[in-house]
This record gives C-alpha cells, sequence and structure tokens, in this order.
C-alpha cells in the first residue's frame, strides 16, 4: 500500500514542475522591473542594480529557476506588489474560505445528487427520472456567473430574502454554495444513476428482486456499495477542480476566496501573488487527487488485494531465504 | 505465370473488394443519419447549432443596428418591439450584441477546437502508434496539462500573454489538447496490431501513410464526437474568462464581457444581463445534446 | 525654504526664499504633520514609517498592511481628547464590499460609495447617505511628449469628438456634474472656461487638416476602476468616429509606469487636490509621469502663481493667463466632478461632511447604541 502512495506521490512531481514553469514563465516574460514595484517610484538605478543582484534577478533563466522551485518549497512566494506582505500569507489567510465553500457545494451536491441519482435508476424513465436528467443537462449547459446572478436576482432582488455578497451569517454561504455546487450535482446525479443501473441489471439483484421486497432492499443497498467507487472519483476530481475553479462563484458573491484574490492580483498586475497563488492551488488539486486515489485504493476490493498480494509474496521469499540460511 | 497477370489479379480483386467496401459504408452513413434524427433531442440540438451559424454568418439577415455605437438617448430601455431584448449603459440594442456575440464565441470554439484537434491527434496517434519512450514522454506532459482546470490555465496563460482575442483561443487550445491525445491514442493503440495495418506494412507502405488511411479512419468517430462537446466547453471558458475581464478586449460584444459589465445594474435593469447569460447556454446546450446524439448514432454501444 | 530657527517649546519660523500661497493649505492636510524627531532618529527611517509618532488626537496601535489599521485614543492630545476611544479603518478595495460592511452592521462609516450603490445604502436600516460637492474631478490627459499628439489639431479634433454631457452621464450614472474649468468648481481659484463643444464635422476637418484624415491607433490608460472604465469605452467610440483606434489599458497607475518607464499616450485622471496650485501641478515637469509636462513657460509661470497671496490681483493676473494657455494648447480635457459621497450610520453623532475624504476627522464621532 506505501508503494502505492510513494508512486503517487512521485507521479505528482513532474506535475507541479509544469506548473511551476509556466508561472514562473509568466513572470519571467511580463514587462517591467521587479525592483520598481517593490521598492518605488523614487528608486534610482543604483537601487535597482542592488535589488537585482540581492535578488538573483541576473542570473541566467534556469538558476532563477531553480531558485524559485527552492524558495517554493521552503514557503517563500515572494512579496506582493499591492501589500508589500508575502505572498503566501495573503494566500493562507483566503485559503480556508474557499475550502470551506467548495467543502460545503461538494457536500450538498453528493448528497442530493447521489439521492436523486439512486430515484431515477430505481424508478427508470418515471418522471423523476425524466425531469432530473433534463435539470442534469441544463445544469451543465448554465455558465456559472450568470446562473449565480439571476440567483441574485431572484432571492436577494426580487423576493429579498437571501444576501448577495459576503459571508457573514450562514445565510450568506446558501447562494455561492449551490451554484458552485450545479456542475458537481449534475455529475452526481448521472454517475449514480448508471451505476446503479449497471448494478440492477445484475443477476443478483434480479433474484433478489423476485424473491421479495425486505431480500431486494438489502441487495439495493449491496449494489449501491458497488456504485460508490465512480462517485469517489468524481467528488474527488470535482473537489480539485472546484478549489481552483471558484474563482467566478467568488467574484460574483464578492467573497474573499483564493480564486478571487488570484484573479484581482491579476487586474492589478501583481505578478508574485498571481504566480504564488497559481502554485499553491495546483498544489492543493494534486494532493487532493493523491488523497482521492489513496480513498479509492483503499475501498476498490480490487486494487486492495492486489498490494496485499504482493506484500504476502515479499514475506513468503524472505522466509524461504531465511530457512535456507 | 506472368507477373503482369498475377498484378492484373490483384488489381481486379481490390477494386471489388473496394466496391464491396463502398457499399457498406454508403449504407452504415445511411444508419447513422436514421439513427441521428430518430434522437429528438439531438434534432433539436441540430437545429439550434444551424440557428446559432446562422447568426454567426449572417448577422446583419438578423438586426440591422449596430452592435457598437453607442447612442445615448436611449440608454437602459427595457425590452420592446424595437429592442427585442432592450438597451444596454451605452444604448446598444442587446440583441443586437448577442446576435454578432455569437460570432466571437463561435469563432472562438470553432478555431480552438481544430487547433486543438490537430495538435492533439498528432500527439495522440504518434504516441499510440510509437510507443515506448516516446509514448511515456507524450503521456507525461499530457497529464500535467490535464492536472490543471481549464479555467486556471486560461488565467494563467491570459495573465501572462496578456488580453486579447488571439491569446484567449490560445489558452483554450491548450486546455483542450489533452483530450484529442488520449482518445486518439486509445484508438491507435486498438488498431494498431490489427490484421489489416501488418498487412499495409508489409506491403511497404510509410508508417504516416498507415497512421493516416488505416488507423485515423477509426478514430473519427469518438474524436468527431468529443470535438463537437468541446465546443459547448469552449463557450464556457471563453465567456467564463471574458467575464473576470481576462477575454476579449471592448468594446467587441461578448457574452461573458456584457454579463460582466451588467453586473452593476442587475437591481434595476434585468436584461442586461440575463439574454447574453441565455445565448451562452443555449449554445453550450445545444452542442451538448447534438454531440451527444453524435455519439449515440455513431455507436450506439456506446450509450450507457 | 531658506532656513528655519525654533523661537521656543512651541513656536517656529520658517523662512522662504520666496513667497509661497499653498503653504497653508498644505499644512492643513497631512503633509503638515509634524511628527517626533526623537522617535524618528531612534527608530530609523523604515520602522517609524510603519509606526509613526505625531501629535494627533489618536495613536497607532496596529496597522496590517492593506487589511486595516487599529488607532486609540492619544491621552497626552494637547486639544480636546477625541470623543471615542478607539477607531479601526479597514482598507476594502471594492465598492460592493464596502456597501456590505454597512449592511451587516460592521462598519459605522464608509467612503467612496458608489452611484449606483447610493439607493441601497439609504435602503439599510440605521444608515443614510452624506453628499455634497467634493474636489474630486475627472480629466482626459494628454501626454505633452506623445509624438502623435503634439499637433495641436489634433488635440482640438479629440476635444471637438467628445461629447461631455454623454460622456459625464453614462460613465457616473447620474451623479456626476459636467465642469468648464481647469480644476473643481468649489475651488478657490476656479475659473470658468469657454466651453469646448462637441462637433464632429469640425473634428473630421481637424484631423483631415493635420494629415491624419485615416486615423491612428493609441492607448488609453486607466486605473482599474468602473467610472474609469466606462469612460474608456465611450470615449473609445467617439473617437471612432475621427478614425482613431482606442486600446483600453487598465490598471494601476504604479505598475503602468513601471512597464512604460513613466511614458504614456493618453489617459484618464481623477484629481483630489484642494488648493488649485495642486490640481495645475500636474502640468509641471518636475512631477515626473503625469503628464510628461515639457513647457518651461507654463514652468515659470506656475511657480509665479505661488508666490502671489489669495486676494492679490496680481495672483488673479497671473491665474487668467494660465488658465487661457492651459485652454489654448489642450493638453488636458476636464469633463466632470463627483460629489463626495459617504454612507453614514444613523447612531453616528458629530459627522461633519468635508469634501476631500483624506480631511476626515473623526475626533469628534461618538457611536450612540
Amino acid at each position: 500500500m506505501s508503494k502505492y502512495i510513494l508512486r503517487r506521490l512521485v507521479a505528482m512531481i513532474p506535475v507541479l514542475l509544469g506548473v511551476a514553469l509556466i508561472t514562473f514563465c509568466m513572470m519571467y516574460f511580463s514587462p517591467g522591473e521587479p525592483a520598481k514595484f517593490i521598492l518605488g517610484d523614487m528608486a534610482t538605478e543604483e537601487d535597482i542594480a542592488i535589488f537585482n543582484e540581492q535578488n538573483g534577478l541576473n542570473d541566467p533563466f534556469l538558476i532563477q529557476f531553480i531558485n524559485y522551485i527552492r524558495k517554493a518549497i521552503t514557503g517563500d512566494l515572494g512579496i506582493s506588489y499591492t501589500t508589500k506582505q508575502p505572498v503566501l500569507n495573503e494566500i493562507l489567510s483566503r485559503f480556508p474560505t474557499t475550502f470551506k465553500l467548495t467543502l460545503i457545494s461538494i457536500v450538498f451536491a453528493v448528497i442530493i445528487g447521489v439521492f436523486f441519482g439512486i430515484i431515477s435508476a430505481v424508478k427508470q424513465y418515471g418522471i423523476i427520472d425524466n425531469v432530473t436528467r433534463i435539470i442534469a443537462m441544463l445544469g451543465v449547459s448554465m455558465p456559472s456567473f450568470w446562473e449565480g446572478l439571476m440567483l441574485i436576482i431572484l432571492f436577494s432582488v426580487i423576493l429579498g430574502i437571501l444576501p448577495s455578497s459576503g459571508i457573514t451569517t450562514w445565510k450568506h454561504w446558501i447562494l455561492p454554495a449551490f451554484t458552485l455546487s450545479t456542475q458537481t450535482l449534475a455529475a452526481c446525479m448521472r454517475m449514480t444513476r448508471s451505476s446503479m443501473l449497471e448494478e440492477i441489471r445484475q443477476d443478483y439483484v434480479r433474484t433478489a428482486h423476485a424473491k421479495g421486497q425486505k431480500e431486494y432492499f438489502v441487495i439495493l443497498f449491496h449494489a449501491f456499495r458497488n456504485a460508490v467507487l465512480p462517485i469517489i472519483t468524481v467528488v474527488g476530481v470535482d473537489f480539485a477542480k472546484l478549489m481552483g475553479g471558484a474563482a467566478v462563484i467568488e467574484i460574483v458573491f464578492s467573497i474573499p476566496g483564493i480564486g478571487k484574490l488570484i484573479v484581482d492580483a491579476i487586474n492589478t498586475k501583481n505578478a508574485p501573488l498571481v504566480q504564488g497563488g497559481i502554485l499553491f492551488v495546483a498544489f492543493t488539486m494534486s494532493f487532493i487527487n493523491l488523497i482521492t486515489d489513496i480513498i479509492y485504493a483503499f475501498v476498490d476490493p480490487r486494487i486492495k488485494t492486489q498490494y496485499l498480494a504482493e506484500n504476502s509474496k515479499k514475506n513468503k521469499q524472505e522466509k524461504e531465504v531465511g530457512s535456507i540460511v | 505465370m506472368s507477373d503482369i497477370g498475377a498484378q492484373q489479379f490483384n488489381a481486379n480483386n481490390k477494386k471489388k473488394n473496394e466496391k464491396a467496401v463502398s457499399i457498406t459504408k454508403r449504407s452504415q452513413n445511411k444508419e447513422i443519419i436514421i439513427r441521428f434524427l430518430r434522437n429528438k433531442a439531438a434534432v433539436l440540438g441540430l437545429i439550434i447549432v444551424v440557428v446559432l451559424i446562422f447568426c454567426m454568418l449572417f448577422p446583419t439577415a438578423l438586426t440591422s443596428y449596430d452592435p457598437i455605437k453607442q447612442n445615448f438617448s436611449e440608454r437602459f430601455v427595457p425590452p420592446n418591439r424595437e429592442h427585442l431584448f432592450g438597451t444596454d449603459e451605452f444604448g446598444r440594442d442587446i440583441f443586437t450584441r448577442v446576435v454578432y456575440g455569437c460570432r466571437t464565441s463561435l469563432r472562438i470554439g470553432l478555431i480552438s477546437v481544430g487547433i486543438s484537434c490537430i495538435i492533439g491527434v498528432l500527439i495522440g496517434s504518434i504516441a499510440g502508434f510509437y510507443g515506448g519512450v516516446i509514448d511515456s514522454i507524450f503521456m507525461r506532459c499530457i497529464d500535467v496539462l490535464m492536472a490543471i482546470p481549464n479555467t486556471l490555465l486560461g488565467i494563467s496563460i491570459v495573465a501572462a500573454l496578456g488580453q486579447s482575442i488571439t491569446n484567449l483561443i490560445i489558452a483554450i487550445s491548450i486546455g483542450s489538447i489533452s483530450g484529442y491525445a488520449r482518445i486518439t491514442r486509445v484508438s491507435v493503440l486498438t488498431v494498431k496490431d490489427l490484421e489489416y495495418v501488418e498487412a499495409a506494412r508489409a506491403t511497404g507502405s510509410s508508417n504516416a501513410r498507415i497512421i493516416i488511411k488505416y488507423i485515423l479512419p477509426n478514430c473519427l468517430a469518438p474524436i468527431i464526437v468529443h470535438a463537437t462537446m468541446s465546443i459547448a466547453v469552449a463557450i464556457m471558458t471563453a465567456t467564463g474568462l471574458s467575464f473576470l475581464g481576462l477575454g476579449v478586449p471592448a468594446p467587441t460584444p461578448e457574452w461573458g464581457s456584457m454579463a460582466s459589465s451588467a453586473r452593476a445594474y442587475i437591481r434595476d435593469y434585468w436584461w442586461l444581463v440575463t439574454f447574453p447569460g441565455l445565448a451562452i447556454m443555449a449554445s453550450a446546450f445545444s452542442f451538448n445534446l447534438f454531440g451527444d446524439g453524435l455519439r449515440d448514432a455513431l455507436d450506439p454501444k456506446l450509450k450507457n | 525654504m531658506e532656513n528655519s530657527t525654533i523661537e521656543d517649546d512651541l513656536n517656529f519660523t520658517l523662512k522662504f526664499t520666496q513667497a509661497w500661497a499653498p503653504f497653508s493649505n498644505t499644512m492643513s492636510t497631512g503633509r503638515g504633520s509634524i511628527p517626533s524627531q526623537a522617535a524618528f532618529e531612534k527608530m530609523g527611517a523604515e520602522t517609524f514609517a510603519r509606526n509613526p509618532v505625531g501629535t494627533g488626537p489618536y495613536k497607532l496601535v496596529n496597522w496590517t498592511s492593506g487589511t486595516q489599521i487599529e488607532l486609540t485614543r492619544n491621552e497626552h492630545y494637547w486639544g480636546e481628547p477625541a470623543k471615542t476611544e478607539n477607531v479601526i479603518i479597514k482598507f476594502i478595495g471594492e465598492p460592493t464590499a464596502r456597501v456590505i460592511e454597512l449592511e451587516t452592521g460592521a462598519a459605522d462609516i464608509a467612503y467612496y460609495i458608489e452611484g449606483t450603490d447610493i439607493e441601497r445604502v439609504n435602503n439599510i436600516d440605521g444608515y443614510h447617505i452624506e453628499q455634497g460637492d467634493s474636489f474630486r474631478y475627472f480629466v482626459v490627459v494628454f501626454s505633452m511628449e506623445e509624438e502623435l499628439l503634439k499637433d495641436e489639431r489634433v488635440r482640438y479634433a479629440m476635444s471637438y469628438a467628445i461629447d461631455k454631457n454623454a460622456l459625464t452621464e453614462a460613465s457616473s450614472d447620474g451623479v456626476g456634474t459636467i465642469i468648464s474649468g481647469f480644476a473643481p468648481p468649489v475651488m478657490n481659484g476656479y475659473m470658468e472656461m469657454p466651453e469646448m463643444p462637441y462637433d464632429i464635422e469640425k473634428a473630421k476637418e481637424l484631423m483631415a487638416e493635420a494629415g491624419y484624415a485615416d486615423g491612428f491607433s493609441i492607448e488609453l490608460h486607466v486605473e482599474p476602476q468602473p467610472i474609469f472604465e466606462k469612460a474608456a469605452e465611450i470615449l473609445q467610440a467617439m473617437w471612432s468616429e475621427i478614425n482613431i483606434d482606442v486600446e483600453i489599458i487598465s490598471g494601476p497607475l504604479a505598475t503602468y509606469d513601471a512597464q512604460n518607464n513613466g511614458k504614456f499616450q493618453v489617459s484618464l485622471r481623477d484629481g483630489t487636490a484642494t488648493e488649485i496650485s495642486n490640481v495645475l501641478i500636474i502640468y509641471e515637469s518636475t512631477f515626473g509621469s503625469r503628464m510628461n509636462g515639457n513647457d518651461d513657460w507654463l514652468d515659470a509661470k506656475l511657480l509665479e502663481l505661488r508666490t502671489y497671496y489669495y486676494g492679490d490681483p496680481k495672483r488673479d493676473e497671473c491665474l487668467k493667463e494660465v488658465m487661457d494657455y492651459i485652454y489654448k494648447i489642450r493638453y488636458t480635457y476636464p469633463y466632470m466632478v463627483m460629489p463626495t459621497v459617504y454612507g453614514v450610520s444613523d447612531k453616528l453623532e458629530g459627522f461633519e461632511f468635508h469634501p476631500a475624504q483624506d480631511h476626515i476627522d473623526p475626533k469628534n464621532w461618538v457611536i450612540y447604541e
């Protein structure tokens, strides 16, 4: 099992390096002297020269890139141009908000999505099935910013029962979380429905159905357990995606999260913050993917037995060698 | 036995086989079309797509207003007979801007899909066909690309290169390459070792020829379906980035940026934001339906 | 300044090489605050900048960069002590977010309320709007060093192509008022100048005369705020009528300057100075990137202006000369002045409206329950 985890960790590295390369190139090739941004208008040629020397800005591309990676690993992502504070601090102060928003959205999406997915599967082609399928299709085609704005018009402007921006009370989280959950909700519904359908068609379920109601429900439960696997994948993938893509929702609802931080930084041409933000989000996403894979490995008996078998083979070999000696 | 005679024999057989093949192909195509037309949702998608393409090619047939000219005496007019969707904060007719916005969005969608399709298919077929180290390297790069979500990648690229339609297309294209690469690679792998490919190799066809003539036609179906669905994704990504201020610069009409500037006015003038959004939804929805229908028609076995 | 002498513990004399009328105005702003020399020397410039020691009614407790400043009452204040013990000033960049602070009751006052939010704030239970004339004026600025704009006819053409009423109305959502002088109307020294009319035909004529009948491409830089971005889009449309193709660059001034070495072509600026010389200072070549100023005659005249005191007839004469000249060279096109808008809690007593938002004095504020 630990070998599997190690392998996945190692696979993360080229991905992160790739992202780091992209963000580093962004900074390297963007016009303007970083010295001028940090030291201000009054900086003299001399000040700029000293600054460049101190920060290794005259070194060749590769050296600068390596330094960038080195600093990033220790948590030094540079200084924000606007607030002159370390980039990592700014990111970390906004991270919990985005995380909370994503979490609420996922939980909501999974609960509602799975629920309706099961009903759709069990009562295939019934009214609920058709309605949920259409809603799911529409949900996937709806741009999230538009959905958010429409919900604001309906619930804030016309009905006046829900707030439209900020995160002060629990009511403030309802609209943004719902908007963010739409795509995942649709995916969960569809995924649950199709995997449940697959299970339901199996012989063991049909026999149980023939045998009677009580047995049928128990078997349905087991069918659901098998259907859970792809749902975990969906959740994992979407959790990671949402962490990166909540930017639009955060902007629409004025939520102080990472996405909004990055977009605002782009609009104010705050290169270190953009760089650091993107790198951080990519790292978080890879990490979440890793956790998802590990959970998946634990839950999927096929992968589990594969690694358990490997271990026992190793043990047997050691034992044999031991006995010869 | 003269060589010429043998050659003649082979040539005749080849022609006969080709004819047989082309006959089956023709009725197969007809089958596909019939299957497609039976799917009502898919037909609906196709109709809307045709309407959108019409808007893209002949905007002047639908509206005579200028999408860019500002008209300060007609600001914030609610939807009425003269202005179907009302006017915006600069007095421009919103229906006109939605129609011209269609041109912008579809162009971005089609061009980016075209670019990423060509590059992705190229990468996927080379990786799948040659295998080994080339395959590993290419797929590793694709993995890196896939690990970054579309929006984030788009944001990074536009932030680095600056805001313009070209950079937007580049950003979206790069993000979609991985899908085509993977699909092509899988298709190539399944077909690579079949007998007729071996036969072609034996008769001395070059690798490129083999790939193009024998292997790719089999991948066509999933690629076409993926391409259609990607247009929807491209439109969503482009409008999303424009909404964030990172897409098409002013004053070009674009659904995302229209929704963005309408944000300040949603309390009093709901029509500024509603109609561009509906347009986005209709476009994405129709391409999704169309793509779904294509997939079901081209290979019913793929239906889940 | 020639020299300064300390008379005694509470008096000092500053001797200037020449008369400087704006002095009293400058001393009334933050630039006139007197810091503690001992503290400055002890801490060093950088530390002192983050922990200033002065003579005001409040002391700095904490400054979280980019987020907020916490102040507490200075018990040793030379005048009557401040009525409220603790004041927190929060930096919130987005206009909507500032309104949210009022809606949730987290803030008692918010500055810089946008036109579109005025009704919303008035609708909040327990809050109202305080609005009045301000010094905040908006101006289109042409770089004095820009090649394309060197021909006076081009600048005149671009002025004639601007419909000032439409520009003001649309970019400020009806809250702004047009101005016809080179300073905010409430300012001492404001002179009403002849109208710069909207005349597209004349504009096209002038462009053709100058040899630019086919127009050219130009970059317009604005700060990333809706009031500027909207105005930019409007100017883009208006100037397209005379074949000028405008590319809008939106971003903070500091960044734009750093990326372009202080050069620009056209930009939209707002000014909040409270004294006429500080408004006209943008023309001076020593003032840097504001206008890329390079006019010696104007530099000399503006210096001269500062030597005449208010009420001196020579000041009015000099001012008229300057204004006429500026009007003639047409390197700026002022178009609008925005009112100062505050969102204030009904429970706040002692609020004194001041047009310059940076001059607001929290000394007398009391919040009642």
